[in-house]
């Protein structure tokens, strides 16, 4: 595989929205819109090359319509009493001559939030998502979370393979050994928010096994600035003939707050926003808590899993500085303690 | 309502991945603040002649020689460019030349952040970001002193300046103060930049708002901040803190900060603990330098009588 993208030309218009939804009332506090065409020669000397220049933007001559605009305002108006604030990203994109858009919204409340694609199915994923932004505040974990069993409900493991097999793979590091129950695929064409037909270099992105040590297929970038990079499109993990049981006492994760790979020292760290610690019949929630594990180690603790892949409420992907939208399918997982 | 304007161009050489790109960009872009809303946009870029890249590209090359082959870089921005600001009232314009490197050791898990930037490439000190690399390569571990003198070098000295300064409230007592550059010395609004002391002041006290991008709001800041000192050290301390492993942090009365340290031309990594207090009782020595921290930040070379350091790594 080619270390820089092809040459291509494209151009982006991307608006950023913030507004503060305070007890029902929505109001806009920041607006920025931006479009730019971006030139890339692979075979320019000494080193491929691009060349962006910034377009004017209009605000009212944008490449967005009215559907848009009411898919997001019934996302405003199906959120309940409280303070919300939302963040609204539309993005159209014309690599040689190929169009998409994408139109995200992050809800954040509480320090917890969820990232929505403005679609048709918007209003219900909130209205499904909202009792984890609101759950009760809970507890200082009262033992080290890396010694209890962990459940990864609702497809939050695929935030643990974006970091521990995703990202590793982008950066092509080492590959290390998997259950052989789990597959891990890049699946640009799997419908959720990181879809892409045509990447950021004007190519069709291909199907990745992850596990397999292949590097995503598709380019991608944040804006007309930046350089398209391989990263991933819509992680999407499966298990077949897996093991499968729920320990009597483990802590179920329901909402992560962030993470990161480090490669310098092969480790992944999670933020747990939104958890309880389950003893038989009693669940307590927990306040939030920090994972850290090796790569090795987030291996070796994958005890099983089970059903489809579940959608995970979004993920606002910021490695090497360009914040990309990644779409994350994960079984209902069970992981062994963490630590050793 | 406040408005402002900015175009630019700019030429950068990014090595990440192991591969090296050119960008060269060309910019322009309006905000307006208006009550509580914030709006920015793109505009058509103008025909801003692009900084000379050949300059670049050796400036790069002279920095790849000098690291070596065996040099473990993780990342690597090379940037120079142009801008022109206008608001209602000024416009005035400014150029900067930007170094980010980021040098890794696998063997040790250690990453070392250098940032430096000038208002041209010529300024910045290749030889020293050799040295420093060569001193990542060789560290050992040292023995614990847990008091000691300890100089903290000018990158060290202003990393802790910014750390200060991006609390936005700067305790009694603590010598912090906002300078000038002669290169740079208009603020986000085009306000000029005055000398100003922030020991005791909150942000809404500060005279001057720091914008980085047309697409940020302007926000209260700090300008070329720096720890004060008007006495000379008594010496040279044995130890000297080269330069921040990460962000120093202000833990209640405590600067706490990693770095690369050197003991009798030995390096070492050391976890610093220093009382606020005691930057009061700093001497300073040697010429000021300035680093591209937050709005702007001037290090010297200052001594502390009395540091907590261990030895790691």
């Amino acid at each position: 595989m080619s270390a820089a993208p092809p040459s291509h030309s494209f151009e982006i218009t991307r608006i950023e929205e913030r507004w503060m939804v305070e007890d029902r009332t929505p109001r806009l506090l920041e607006l920025r819109g931006e479009r730019g065409r971006s030139v890339f020669d692979d075979a320019a000397s000494p080193f491929p090359t691009l060349t962006a220049t910034s377009l004017p933007f209009q605000p009212r001559s944008t490449d967005f319509g009215t559907l848009e605009d009411l898919r997001f305002a019934a996302v405003l108006d199906a959120l309940p009493p409280g303070r919300f604030e939302v963040l609204r990203l539309r993005t159209r994109s014309a690599p040689s001559g190929a169009g998409q858009t994408s139109h995200l919204a992050t809800v954040k409340t509480h320090g917890r939030s969820v990232v929505l694609a403005i679609d048709e199915q918007a209003v219900a994923k909130l209205r499904r998502l909202t009792p984890l932004l609101l759950a009760e505040r809970g507890e200082r974990p009262p033992v080290n979370p890396h010694q209890l069993p962990i459940v990864w409900n609702g497809g939050s493991a695929a935030v643990l393979l974006h970091e521990a097999v995703a990202h590793p793979s982008e950066e092509r590091a080492v590959p290390i050994e998997w259950p052989s129950w789990l597959a891990v695929r890049d699946e640009p064409g799997h419908p959720g928010i990181g879809r892409m037909e045509t990447d950021d270099a004007g190519r069709t992105p291909r199907s990745r096994d992850l596990l397999a040590g292949q590097e995503p297929s598709a380019w991608r970038r944040e804006g007309f600035r930046n350089v398209p990079l391989r990263r991933l499109t819509n992680l999407v993990a499966t298990a077949a003939d897996a093991p499968f049981e729920i320990p009597a006492s483990h802590i179920d994760v329901l909402l992560l707050g962030g993470g990161r790979w480090d490669p310098i020292t092969d480790t992944v760290e999670l933020r747990v926003t939104v958890s309880t610690l389950v003893h038989g019949d009693e669940a307590r929630p927990l306040s939030p808590f920090t994972l850290h594990a090796s790569r090795e180690d987030v291996s070796r603790s994958l005890a099983g899993a089970t059903g489809l892949p579940l959608e995970y409420p979004g993920v606002l992907c910021r490695a090497e500085g360009q914040r990309l939208p990644v779409g994350s399918f994960a079984p209902l997982l069970v992981t062994a303690p963490l630590a050793r | 309502m406040s408005n402002y304007e900015k175009e630019g161009a700019s030429v950068a050489i990014l090595s990440t991945r192991g591969v090296a790109t050119i960008s060269r960009i060309r910019e322009g872009g309006a905000a307006a603040a208006r009550s509580e809303r914030f709006q920015a946009r793109s505009l058509e870029a103008s025909d801003h002649p692009l900084p000379w890249e050949s300059e670049l590209q050796q400036c790069y090359q002279t920095l790849i020689e000098k690291l070596g082959p065996a040099a473990e870089i993780e990342r690597l921005l090379l940037q120079s460019g142009h801008a022109l600001h206008r608001t209602a009232d000024e416009s005035w314009s400014e150029t900067r030349a930007i170094l980010q490197l980021t040098l890794t050791s696998r063997s040790r898990g250690l990453r070392l952040p250098i940032l430096r930037g000038a208002a041209g490439l010529e300024e910045i000190d290749l030889t020293e970001i050799q040295s420093l690399q060569s001193l990542l390569a060789r560290v050992t571990a040292a023995a614990n002193d847990p008091l000691s003198e300890i100089a903290l070098r000018p990158p060290v000295s202003a990393a802790i300046a910014q750390a200060l300064a991006a609390r936005k409230w700067i305790p009694p007592g603590v010598p912090l103060r906002q300078s000038t550059h002669p290169s740079y010395p208009n603020d986000g609004d085009g306000r000029r930049v005055r000398d100003f002391g922030a020991d005791g002041t909150k942000a809404d006290l500060w005279p001057n708002r720091f914008r980085p991008s047309y697409r940020a709001p302007a926000q209260p800041a700090l300008f070329h901040v720096e720890i004060r000192s008007e006495r000379e050290p008594p010496g040279e301390p044995a130890i000297a803190a080269l330069e921040t492993l990460a962000q120093p942090r202000i833990i209640g009365e405590l600067v706490v900060l990693d770095a690369l340290c050197e003991r009798d031309g030995s390096s070492f990594l050391g976890s610093i603990e220093i009382p606020l207090p005691l930057l009061r009782g700093s001497g300073a020595a040697g010429k000021r330098r300035w680093f591209p921290y937050g709005a702007g930040c001037w290090g010297r070379t200052l001594v502390i009588p009395e540091a907590r350091i261990r030895s790691w790594g």
